[in-house]
């Protein structure tokens, strides 16, 4: 029921007031993190994560988005895969948070394997560097196990389409 | 006001102050058209579009009519011309 709700709300989004003129842009970004997993049935388990996200921005609000991650600590790949509504601080272009859904993989046992809600935000602290401070949270709608990631990321954008 | 209201409130432009930000939108395109005349049909459409969103609103100000409101606060959060970083920094997380 959660998940068609969200399905629903972002359909209509995407289905609002459609125009000519559409472009999308997509961002690939590489980058390490710190990765806290609990509850859910599986022990607390903490890593150092080396990661690759990629996000293609369908609207300037709703972006496609998707990554992998390699645990350090504990030899696992995850990844996931999955949509968000965006919004951006209406004075500060360079914050901007995040919210919605995604299929999480794992290859051991201890990250997620399933459907989660996802909140994240992004912060490009310096004008001279498109190096991003970032953070997100997720919460599996089937075992409730947490998992929250906070690192840093270099992107690179990539633009296709009519500019906008 | 707490702090997290007053970040949130800065997040998202409250529906009251739509108007208020389509307004200020018109302005800064505006202001762009004099920086960069070569784009100028392309902002006067820009512009166009918005005064059109603006006379809707000016139209219909009952505040209980929020379907309309919401239709036009949708096509901002879709289209809107002043949240232009692409993508965002957040959908880089995860």
């Amino acid at each position: 029921m959660k998940r068609a709700t969200i399905f629903l709300l972002l359909a209509a989004a995407l289905a609002a007031h459609p125009k000519a003129g559409w472009s999308a842009t997509l961002g690939l970004a590489v980058g390490g993190q710190g990765a806290w997993f609990d509850d859910g049935g599986h022990e607390p388990q903490r890593d150092l994560e080396a990661t690759g996200r990629a996000a293609l921005s369908i609207t300037p609000h709703i972006s496609a988005v998707g990554g992998i991650a390699y645990g350090f600590m504990e030899s696992y790949v995850r990844g996931s895969v999955g949509a968000r509504a965006t919004v951006t601080d209406a004075t500060n272009k360079s914050f901007s948070i995040g919210i919605g859904f995604a299929r999480h993989f794992e290859s051991e046992p201890g990250q997620l394997d399933e459907w989660a809600g996802e909140a994240a935000i992004g912060w490009k602290p310096l004008t001279t560097s498109d190096i991003l401070i970032t953070a997100a949270a997720a919460y599996g709608l089937d075992s409730g196990r947490r998992m929250v990631t906070a690192g840093v990321v270099f992107p690179v954008t990539i633009t296709a389409g009519g500019a906008r | 006001m707490t702090l997290v209201q007053e970040w949130l409130g800065k997040l998202v432009p409250p529906l009251a102050d739509l108007r208020g930000v389509m307004v200020s939108a018109r302005e800064r395109l505006l202001a762009m058209k004099a920086r960069l005349p070569e784009f100028g049909p392309q902002i006067d459409a820009q512009i166009a579009e918005l005064d059109a969103k603006i006379a809707t609103l000016d139209a219909d100000t009952s505040s209980d009519n929020l379907s309309a409101m919401a239709g036009v606060l949708a096509n901002e959060l879709m289209h809107g011309p002043y949240f232009t970083d692409r993508p965002k920094p957040s959908d880089f997380a995860g």
